[in-house]
Parts: structure tokens; C-alpha cells; sequence
């Protein structure tokens, strides 16, 4: 199956927040929305825009953290949110490292994109791609997006955001001032659970020592009843 | 340990390749994938709501653009009901090119707005004003227009205005009951409008009138085969929304296209991204700029000989003693031939002079002393050095002398675009000469009428009432009053053209609040809106003032809004996605091309279209002008279908019914041909040229080519911030439909658009911070009457560079009780702007029109 992103060139946006009323028109959210929650929204500041939307991570840290199971990372990119599932714990909200997952107190509900899973599905781009009338909101699949990023930040000098920070994501932004100014969260390039374990295969040696040193233990302690066996029919 | 080795060593094996098989799958990447293999399984995978149908539309109100897009009705979810629910694009439209803004988006939603007006009001209660209550009952519609006839009947004409854009059927009405027409958006639209009439297109024409070009401005322009383009305050934060215009913006900058340079006093997020250079230019200063340019141009020879002598009025002379060109009986140019030494006809004058001079003969008896026009610019630029121009603007010479170099380097495929809200707008009292000099600039380029400039019409047009049915030339129209309440009989070259050459050309709202306030003149007022009403018209509160006496005050408007509080009888508006639409593309003319729009949906309540009214109103005041037997019988009304007529003409179809089924799209691809449309819409037809000589101001006591002068306002220690006005992308104008929009309104907040803006050095010296309220005043040494200073919250920009400016978003402070949401909301620029006073007003500006930023206020927290 073939995965997808969005790629976000802040250089040719003008912050006109078309794609974020398009979109609010396609879910129907008018309600939530006229509450001030958006799913994604630019914001125009001094130094240039801050897209703020859900990141798509490649490893949400909202999926492990959801009890509900309301939120589920396909394999196609989006981060997708069955909101009939969802209690409203709000353990996504503060578990996003992006700070993008909102809570309608309404609704007592979550509330972030969907990468339009729905549109996707009919081989289209997402809403707010076809509705930007500048083409900074590209869309495709994300091998793709992900060279196209690299060689934009290279030719531009721009500085690259979403694609390798949480360990990658599945929304690359494109942006000439250190995403920081605009108001981006700085999120590590390593995921949260990297950098409290080590890594899987450097744990391998550990497991297999514990192992080894538990089968040990068994050994010598088989040799020991054998031992016992042995003294008790003298 | 053989035994531990042996069965640990299996063992171990074993165990090592089960943990080596587990851990993996417990790290990254693969915990928490759960895999959604196929699509059609999650929720968020399913349709949100069914289509039911696409209608073809034009969006005519959100700005010059006109997109043209397909809005989508379907089944919304939650009620389970059909309405229009969002827009698609249209691809085929060569403006908008599939694209759309938030702005026709949101016009979508407010076909339900909850405070939409669907009944006609009419007030019991005779005192005005926005906190008494008027006391409204409902009425019906036809009987609310009976009674409004009835009123009328009882006046003089001279007493009726009616405020209107200039639509075919206000036209009419006006034009047969003999009724000044004013139109509102005159702040907006008319200083270019004019200056384009003066320069390119000599109404009437076979093409242009004011009525179907969306800004009044007339040309498009060639974005997409531009190579170099300057823009003086062009790229305003309203722009950010227009998406017919940052479609091509965006494909330029792709293709790495285009060179623009942008001259504001705002880092607009356009400078940003789109600018190659930018530079800050003290406000209203880029007249000296651009005469620098000019100056730069003509010293180094720069120009393009070619078009000047063929397409401009370059060669032609100008008497030195009346300062009025020099013309024959038949009206065409005289221009000296080098080679006969005389004067001769300019389109067959041989080896004409385009400078040089001065040049004496005689002509029909009469000895004049001449010089070609070229002559007279070089001579009249010759001090505005680009070192002079530095000195007063703050853009640094050397920058101004490369641009004009790289700007003539370029041309034909170099143009200075402009519209209503940049400074060659009506933003200053200099802002028609800054016009003038644009012209001058585009015309020394020669890319008037050229691919990758400044591009006409051509080829497709769409008559005016009279042209499809009417009475007969023999029965005139009523003479105009002659003392408007608009006073723009002071202002005759522009009052020229509306009566004689372009009835729809917009009017003097600059000067209606002066005229209600001060004068009797008007007595019976008609506000055709739909979206405008105080808000448009520069200090409100004096329009309030004058309303409070008048004998009826009538608004046609799709909300209650401010300036109902001040009317007799409010009727409900037509929704504009509720109308049909045939638009020319005139923003972006490359070739001729017509798109329609259906109605998406019945106008819903009481609702009585404009053109019903106007046609009410006319069979029972001037009957003879509207019917064939001059009855009063609405069946012999004269025929009206201007549309099916334009659309015949191009051959897309034997009427709109047709041309609506095969897709309400027209296009003739052929290649633009250049300068073909100057010969036919310029001065001096058949053989048209533009213009830069305008002798009309000559008439007036004005330069009739463009000349320095200092701003209207000018600051002192008190009053020195330079007020500087801009809207938000997702607004028009004040428009309720989109301020009266909850989402809008967060959208706006988040963004810091219900703000004054200040740098954050210039704060710092006030002594204000961040969020902080402030009061805004006028200098009471131009805002005579009325003052009504402004409290607003500040915020803190470095995208205003300059210590001397304060930047004000237009639109929001609605204070109409019912507008739940655009109530309170922010703040009213328009209320620190003076009316003006005609006599003070005609000394600057011969157009007269509003120079809404011509304004120094003072600034202290509140």
C-alpha cells in the first residue's frame, strides 16, 4: 500500500486560511469551529506562517496514549480518529509533541485532521490541497514529497520541519525562518520512546544475557537436585 | 557446564531467537500499527455527506477577480437536508484556474446566516439613531416599494439621490427619472476608473463601460508572460485572499517568470515570498518614486520609440498658451513633421517630432506656438531625479535608477499593475497624479495592450439596457440636477464623463456624507447596498448626522445593518449566489471569454430583486422610458435581455438558456493580438491611441501630465502617525455576510486583525505594550466636524517598518444590535477619515474623489 504526506512550502502561502475553511466545510465542523477549533490553521506572523495542523507522525505518541483506541495510524499516512470511540480523556491531547491535537469541551471530544482518509480513498488529495490557490499544500506519496522537501530546503535554503523531527512525520513543512520563530513546537528528531530506551537491537544483547543468565541459574540448579538425588541414595 | 553449555546453548538459542523475534516488534517503528489494510473500513473513510448537483457560478461582490467556480449542493448530514454545502473549482476559467478563496467559501455558509433579513422593515418610531429603537414592523415587500414610490412622487428630482453602484438598471432609473446616482464604492474605485477613462479609453467605446468591469478599473493584466512588474503598495493584505490573482502570482514565481519589486510601507507576507526586491517608501510618497522613474526613462532614452509614435498621443502637440492639445475639426492630433517643417495630421504625418520644440505655424487662421508631448513629460520630469525622489520617499536612488533600467530592459513585457486599494488608489489626495504617472510609465514601456502587460478587452461585451430595447433617441432623458448632493458638478471633468460619455462611471461618495450633513439637497435617499452601507462612505458619522432630518431613507440590503438604523423602510437583498451572472473576464481579458452562474437556490423570504424595483419604481415615475407605448403596463415593458444578446453575439449560444446547458463557459483561445484594442477604444478613433497629455485637467487648472505635490495632510507633533488602511484577506469591505461569520471572526482574532498595528519600536516610545487599548484621533485641524475618535487594542508588528505609520483593518466595528457576531467586533477606521469639503477638495484632485489615508491621527493609550 502506498503511503502518502503533504508537503507545506510556507514561501508561496499567503495565509489566506482557505484551506482551513474548506475544510471545515467538507467534515461540517461549522460548530466547533465557530468555538475557535480548527483542524488546521495558518497563522500569519512577523517572520512568516505557522500551519498548524496534525503532523500524521509515523509513531504517534496519541495512538499508544489513547485508551479508548479512538486513535489508529494506518499505513497510508493519515493518523485516523473514530470519534464515536473517543471519551475524552484528553490523554492525546497532551501527549502530542506537537501540540496539535485540540479538545472540544462540547463535544468532549478530540479534535485533529484526518488527511481527508475519505478522498484519499477515491485516489484525490486532500480538501485543503486542491482549495490552495498557490500550491504551497502539495500532496503525494511520501517518498516522493520527502525528496521534493529536501531539494526545495537545498535550492531555497529553507529549513525542513516534520521530516525526521518525533523520529518523521507524515506533514513536511518548508519554511526560510527557523520554524521556532513562527511558533513551531521544538520536538526532537529522535521519538519520545527512543530516547527514554535504547534502541530495540541494542537491547538484543541484554535480553540475551538475561537469558542466558536465567538458563544458568536453571542448569546449576538441576545439577544441584541431581547432586541431592545422588547423596540421598547413598 | 558441558550440560548447562549443551542445553543452554540450545536453550539459549531458542530463547535469544524468540526475544530476537519479539523485541523488534515492540520498537519502533511498528508499535502501535495497526494496520487499516483496506480503505472503506474506518469511519474517517466514508463520504461525509452525498451531492446532489454542481452549480455553475461567478462570484460578483468578493472583489475584481470575478473567479468563476461550481458551487456543490448536497445532502448535509446533519439536518439530512439539501443546501450548498461548498465550492469547486472551475478549471477552464482562465482567472481563477480551478482556484477559489475564503472569501466565496464563505459566502457559501451565509446563504443561511440566521440574521439575514428576509422581511421587509419599515420604522414606527420617526427618531434615528444606532441606540433608539426604531420601532420596526414588518411589511411586505411590493407594498414597502408602493409607499417608497409614493414619497418620491412628492419630491422635486433634484431632491432624490439614489447611492448605487452603476448597474444597468440603476442607470436606467436614474437616467429616466433624471436622479443623480451615487455610487459608494467611489473610495474604492474611482480614481482609477478615471484616470483609465482619460488615458486608454474614451468612452463610449465599443466595450468598456464602468457597469461590467468589477472594479471600474477596465485593463487586466498579463501576470503570466509578465518579466518585470512593480507594484506600488499593490501587494495589500487584502490581495493575500484574492485567489484569482495569487493563482498567477504563484505559477510566476514557479517559473521563475518574473521580477517584481514592491514598494510598501508594510512587509506584507506577499514581500515576503513574492517580492524579489522590497522596499519601505514613506506613505504617500510613491508619486515621487514613480516620477523618477519616468524621469530615468526619458534621460536615458529608454523608452519604446516604436509604440509611443504609433499607439500614444507622444507626438502630438500641445499649445503652449491654452496648454490644450492641438487638433483638427475632426478632432485628431496634430504633430510636427521634421521633414516639411509644419504641423500635420498625426497619423499621417511624415517623420514626426517626438521632442524638440517649441514649433510655430499656423492652423485655421490661428498662430500657435507647440511642443510634442514627449517633449513637455521630458521637460516636466526633468527635477525628478531619482536623488530627489530619495529624499522624499526613503527609497535609495541608485535602487530607484536600477529598477527603471531593469523596467525598460524588460518591456514590452514590464507593467506596473494597480488597484483600488493601493496608493494609486484614492488613498491620497497625489494618488491620481501616482495613477497618471502609472499610466505614463506603462505607456513609455509600450505594454498597453500587450501580452505580458497591460492587457483590454476585446471581441465580447455585454450591452447596456438601452442597447437591447428602449425608447427612442428622439425622447431625451431628463436633464441632471444641477446642484447634486454629491457636489460633483465641482468636480466637471469627471461629471463629464458620467453624464456624457459613461453613465455608470462611479460618483463622489467622498463628499455625500458633506453634502447630507451640510445641505438640503437631498431629501429622499435610496441606499442600493447590499453589504456597504456606512461603512463605505469615509466619516460615517457625519452621513449619520445628515440622514437623522431627511424625509425617507430607504436601504435594499441582505442584512439590518448600521445604516438601518437610520432608514425608513429597510427591503431584503438577494443573496449574490441567488442571482444569475454573465461575466466577461475582464480582469484577466487575454481573450475573449464569457462564464455564467446559475441561481443555487430561490432568493428565499421577501425578497424583491434590485431590477424589480428599479423597474417599479420607473413605470410609475417614467413610464415613457420603460414601456413601448409609454404605459405604465408592466407586459409592454421594453425587452431587457442584455444577456441573451452578448452571448448571441459571440456565437456560444442562441440565448443564455443555451449557452447555461452547454456549461455557461465561452472562450475564443486565439492569440492575444497586440495593440489591436487601443485602435479601437483609444483616443483619436479609428486609428486609438493613449493618452498621457490629459488636457482636461489643463481645463480645471491641473497638471496635465503627472507632477509632484505634497500629501493633503501633513503631520506635526500631535497628529504624526500616518494612518495607513488595509483589509483582511477574508473580509469585503464590511460586508456581514463575511464579518457576521463566527468562524471568520476567530480567524480574524488569531490573526491579529481586529488590531491596530504598531511597530514595536514606535510603541515602545508611547510607552504602550502588547494588547493594550488605545485611542485613535484625528487632527481637528481637517476633521472639522464631528470628530469621533477610535479606542482600539494595539498589536505589535515588525511588518509595519515604519516608526510613522499605524496600520487600521477596515470593515469590522459594526455596531447594529442584531449582527450578533460583527457587533462590537473591533473597531471603525472610516471614522477618523474627514468628508471633504468640495472647495478644499477640488484644489487637490480634480476627480474628487475620497483619499481615505490622507489622514495623521495621534495615539495614546485609552
Amino acid at each position: 500500500m502506498r503511503e502518502y504526506a503533504i508537503l507545506y512550502d510556507s514561501t508561496y502561502c499567503t495565509g489566506c486560511n482557505t484551506c482551513s475553511y474548506r475544510c471545515i466545510q467538507e467534515f461540517r465542523d461549522h460548530e466547533q469551529a465557530a468555538r475557535g477549533l480548527f483542524k488546521t490553521f495558518v497563522q500569519i506572523h512577523d517572520h512568516g506562517m505557522y500551519d498548524k495542523r496534525c503532523m500524521h507522525c509515523k509513531d504517534p505518541q496519541c495512538v499508544g496514549a489513547c485508551t479508548s483506541g479512538a486513535l489508529t495510524k494506518s499505513e497510508y499516512g493519515p493518523v485516523l480518529f473514530d470519534s464515536a470511540k473517543c471519551t475524552g480523556d484528553k490523554h492525546c491531547v497532551s501527549s502530542c509533541p506537537f501540540h496539535a491535537i485540540q479538545f472540544d469541551e462540547v463535544a468532549k471530544k478530540a479534535v485533529k485532521c484526518s488527511m481527508c482518509a475519505h478522498k484519499v480513498s477515491e485516489g484525490k488529495a486532500p480538501v485543503c490541497i486542491a482549495a490552495c490557490p498557490s500550491g504551497a499544500l502539495q500532496f503525494g506519496e511520501y517518498s516522493a514529497m520527502a525528496a521534493r522537501a529536501n531539494e526545495l530546503a537545498t535550492s531555497g535554503k529553507l529549513k525542513v520541519y516534520g521530516l525526521k523531527e518525533n523520529g518523521g512525520t507524515n506533514v513536511i513543512m518548508l519554511t526560510k525562518e527557523d520554524p521556532a520563530l513562527l511558533g513551531y513546537p521544538t520536538v526532537s528528531k529522535k521519538h519520545l520512546r527512543a530516547q527514554l530506551l535504547p534502541d530495540a537491537f541494542a537491547a538484543l544483547p541484554l535480553v540475551a544475557g538475561a537469558v542466558y543468565t536465567g538458563l544458568k541459574k536453571l542448569s546449576e540448579r538441576r545439577s544441584d537436585v541431581a547432586l541431592e538425588d545422588t547423596d540421598s541414595k547413598d | 557446564m558441558d550440560e548447562i553449555g549443551k542445553l543452554s546453548r540450545r536453550g539459549f538459542l531458542m530463547a535469544a531467537a524468540g526475544a530476537a523475534a519479539v523485541t523488534p516488534a515492540m520498537a519502533f517503528p511498528f508499535q502501535n500499527l495497526k494496520p487499516v489494510g483496506s480503505f472503506q473500513r474506518h469511519p474517517q473513510e466514508q463520504p461525509v455527506y452525498k451531492v446532489t448537483k454542481k452549480v455553475p457560478q461567478v462570484c460578483a461582490r468578493a472583489c475584481e477577480a470575478n473567479c468563476a467556480f461550481d458551487i456543490i449542493v448536497g445532502v448535509d448530514p446533519k439536518t439530512g437536508l439539501e443546501r450548498a454545502l461548498t465550492i469547486e473549482g472551475r478549471p477552464q476559467d482562465p482567472v481563477s484556474r480551478g482556484k477559489y478563496c475564503i472569501k466565496g467559501l464563505g459566502y457559501v455558509d451565509s446563504l443561511y446566516d440566521p440574521e439575514r433579513l428576509l422581511v421587509a422593515l419599515k420604522r414606527t418610531n420617526p427618531k434615528k439613531g444606532i441606540d433608539v429603537d426604531p420601532g420596526w414592523v414588518t411589511v411586505k415587500s411590493s407594498d414597502a416599494v408602493t409607499d417608497i414610490i409614493g414619497v418620491m412622487k412628492k419630491h422635486r428630482r433634484e431632491e432624490l439621490l439614489i447611492c448605487s453602484p452603476g448597474n444597468p438598471y440603476t442607470n436606467k432609473l436614474c437616467k429616466s427619472i433624471g436622479v443623480i446616482r451615487s455610487d459608494q464604492r467611489t473610495e474604492c474605485f474611482g480614481t482609477h476608473y478615471y484616470i483609465n477613462c482619460l488615458t486608454l479609453t474614451n468612452p463610449p467605446n465599443p466595450v468598456y463601460s464602468s457597469t461590467y468591469t468589477p472594479s471600474h478599473h477596465v485593463p487586466g493584466f498579463d501576470f503570466d508572460k509578465c518579466k518585470y512588474q512593480i507594484w506600488f503598495g499593490y501587494d495589500s493584505m487584502t490581495k493575500l485572499g484574492k485567489s484569482g490573482l495569487v493563482n498567477h502570482f504563484a505559477e510566476c514565481k514557479r517559473n521563475k517568470s518574473t521580477k517584481i519589486v514592491m514598494f510598501n510601507p508594510v512587509r506584507t507576507p506577499f514581500a515576503d515570498s513574492y517580492a524579489d526586491s522590497y522596499y519601505s517608501i514613506k506613505p504617500g510618497t510613491d508619486l515621487a518614486v514613480a516620477l523618477a522613474i519616468v524621469n530615468t526613462i526619458l534621460s536615458t532614452n529608454k523608452y519604446n520609440t516604436e509604440f509611443l509614435k504609433k499607439y500614444s498621443d507622444a507626438l502630438a502637440l500641445v499649445d503652449e498658451k491654452t496648454k490644450l492639445a492641438v487638433k483638427g475639426t475632426d478632432g485628431s492630433f496634430y504633430a510636427w513633421s521634421t521633414t516639411h517643417k509644419r504641423a500635420e495630421p498625426i497619423d499621417t504625418c511624415d517623420a514626426p517630432a517626438l521632442d524638440g520644440g517649441s514649433y510655430t505655424f499656423m492652423l485655421d487662421g490661428t498662430q500657435i506656438t507647440a511642443k510634442p508631448v514627449l517633449q513637455l513629460l521630458r521637460e516636466g520630469t526633468a527635477q525628478f531625479t531619482p536623488k530627489w525622489a530619495s529624499s522624499i520617499s526613503g527609497v535609495p536612488a541608485e535602487a530607484i535608477r536600477r529598477i527603471a533600467m531593469e523596467f525598460a530592459a524588460a518591456a514590452p513585457f514590464a507593467m506596473v499593475p494597480s488597484n483600488k486599494r493601493d496608493a494609486a488608489g484614492p488613498n491620497y489626495a497625489n494618488s491620481w497624479r501616482l495613477r497618471h504617472a502609472i499610466s505614463v510609465i506603462n505607456t513609455l514601456a509600450g505594454s498597453i495592450d500587450h501580452e505580458g502587460g497591460i492587457l483590454l478587452q476585446h471581441d465580447v461585451t455585454i450591452p447596456w439596457l438601452e442597447d437591447v430595447g428602449g425608447p427612442s433617441p428622439s425622447i431625451p432623458y431628463p436633464e441632471l440636477p444641477s446642484k447634486p448632493a454629491d457636489f460633483r458638478t465641482e468636480f466637471p471633468v469627471t461629471d463629464d464623463i458620467y453624464r456624457h460619455k459613461d453613465f455608470s462611471a462611479p460618483g463622489h461618495y467622498g463628499m455625500v456624507g458633506y453634502g447630507l450633513y451640510k445641505t438640503d439637497r437631498a431629501k429622499v435617499i435610496l441606499f442600493i447596498n447590499p453589504h456597504r452601507g456606512l461603512f463605505a462612505a469615509i466619516q460615517p458619522q457625519m452621513v449619520e448626522k445628515g440622514l437623522e432630518s431627511k424625509d425617507l431613507v430607504v436601504d435594499w440590503n441582505m442584512y439590518l445593518d448600521d445604516i438601518g438604523y437610520w432608514c425608513d423602510y429597510v427591503l431584503p437583498a438577494s443573496h449574490q449566489y441567488e442571482d444569475p451572472k454573465l461575466d466577461v473576464r475582464s480582469y484577466f481579458p487575454k481573450h475573449a471569454c464569457l462564464v455564467g452562474g446559475s441561481p443555487v437556490q430561490k432568493s428565499v423570504g421577501d425578497v424583491m430583486g434590485w431590477g424589480t424595483i428599479a423597474i417599479k419604481i420607473g413605470l410609475a415615475m417614467a413610464p415613457q422610458f420603460w414601456t413601448t407605448d409609454g404605459s405604465s403596463d408592466p407586459k409592454k415593458l421594453f425587452p431587457s435581455n442584455m444577456g441573451d444578446v452578448a452571448v448571441k453575439n459571440v456565437g456560444a449560444g442562441k440565448n443564455v438558456k443555451e449557452f447555461m446547458d452547454k456549461g455557461a463557459f465561452w472562450i475564443d483561445e486565439r492569440p492575444y493580438e497586440n495593440y489591436k484594442q487601443i485602435r479601437q477604444c483609444g483616443y483619436g478613433r479609428p486609428n486609438g491611441r493613449v493618452r498621457m497629455f490629459i488636457d482636461e485637467f489643463s481645463r480645471v487648472g491641473h497638471d496635465a501630465l503627472p507632477n509632484w505635490h505634497e500629501r493633503w495632510q501633513a503631520p506635526n507633533d500631535a497628529y504624526k502617525f500616518s494612518m495607513l488602511v488595509t483589509r483582511a484577506p477574508w473580509y469585503m469591505q464590511a460586508d456581514p455576510n463575511f464579518v457576521n461569520n463566527p468562524i471568520l471572526k476567530h480567524v480574524t482574532s488569531k490573526n491579529f486583525m481586529d488590531c491596530v498595528w504598531l511597530s514595536p519600536h514606535a510603541a515602545e516610545k508611547l510607552g504602550l505594550k502588547e494588547g493594550e487599548e488605545i485611542l485613535l484621533e484625528s487632527n481637528p485641524k481637517y476633521m472639522k466636524d464631528l470628530p469621533r475618535p477610535v479606542k482600539a487594542k494595539l498589536h505589535l508588528s515588525t511588518r509595519v517598518t515604519r516608526d510613522d505609520c499605524v496600520l487600521l483593518y477596515h470593515g469590522i466595528g459594526h455596531r447594529a444590535k442584531n449582527l450578533t457576531v460583527a457587533r462590537n467586533y473591533g473597531y471603525r477606521d472610516g471614522d477618523l477619515v474627514p468628508q471633504k469639503d468640495p472647495s478644499i477638495s477640488k484644489v487637490f484632485d480634480p476627480l474628487g474623489m475620497g483619499w481615505v489615508e490622507d489622514v495623521f491621527v495621534s495615539i495614546r493609550k485609552a
